[in-house]
């Protein structure tokens, strides 16, 4: 087993490092494929999550990315209902939180599959207003 | 102008609180994917472009993580068995995926990724 968690951890980082959601690859996987109960591998990748963002931080930080103007309307709110969902995670079946994740996570792959799309015919345009000009 | 700029502002704000009620929830509730939802709100409220809506999701997410981790942990959801051995497969993948993010091209990785999801999420289903 520890040869999967890994690799999975692995090919959940990579997807974490390229700025598209770690956990999104990472839970399916450890559930999936390890065997790990839905709670325990959302826990999971809560856990993993901070020490590689963390270092994230400090380069975005420096190339000057980070706009945190007014960012704490969004954070606090947030924390707050953060624990709310965490909480309710802990008392709710695991096989359910699997059902609900899984719909999560349709929906999810179908707005980022039509963003890239969409992302796409913009960049195009873009490089063709900057052919013209 | 003044007006203008001031009903913006109050615009930003209500979207920010009322944004972050709905990603600390997904965050809490599915441990993971608060960062898909946060990027568009970026981009969409708070007028960010791509990059640094990406950059500063994660200034977002990181709170979220620590506290909705540690109560994962308390009530029973976290074995260091199992994360312990990913959690470190994650950070070195992170870094090669931060490299690798240089070399592939966009809309490839775009759909795959966005394939792979939807494959997981009916997996998950079934």
């Amino acid at each position: 087993m520890l040869v999967w968690y890994i690799t999975f951890g692995l090919l959940g980082g990579v997807i974490a490092g390229m700025g598209m959601g770690g956990g999104t690859l990472l839970i399916p996987l450890l559930v999936v494929f390890a065997g790990v109960e839905q709670g325990l591998a959302q826990g999971i990748n809560l856990i993993s999550f901070p020490p590689l963002s963390i270092a994230c931080l400090i380069v975005n930080a420096k190339q000057g990315l980070l706009h945190t103007e007014k960012l704490l309307y969004l954070v606090l709110p947030a924390v707050v209902t953060a624990v709310g969902g965490a909480l309710l995670a802990s008392v709710t079946d695991s096989k359910n939180l699997s059902v609900y994740f899984g719909i999560f996570l349709v929906v999810l792959g179908v707005f980022f599959l039509q963003n890239t799309l969409k992302k796409d015919e913009k960049s195009e345009n873009s490089t063709a207003k900057a052919e013209k000009s | 102008m003044k007006a203008k700029s001031w009903t913006d502002d109050k615009k930003k704000k209500v979207f920010y609180l009322l944004g972050g009620l709905l990603v600390g929830f997904l965050s809490g509730f599915f441990g993971g994917g608060g960062g898909m939802v946060v990027v568009p709100l970026l981009c969409l409220a708070g007028k960010l472009s791509q990059k640094e809506a990406h950059a500063t999701a994660i200034a977002v997410i990181l709170p979220l993580s620590i506290v909705s981790g540690v109560v994962y942990i308390l009530s029973g959801n976290y074995e260091l068995s199992i994360g312990l051995p990913v959690g470190i497969a994650f950070v070195i993948g992170g870094v090669v995926g931060s490299f690798l993010l240089k070399k592939l091209p966009d809309k490839i990785l775009g759909v795959v990724f966005g394939v792979l999801m939807i494959v997981g999420g009916v997996r998950l289903l079934c």
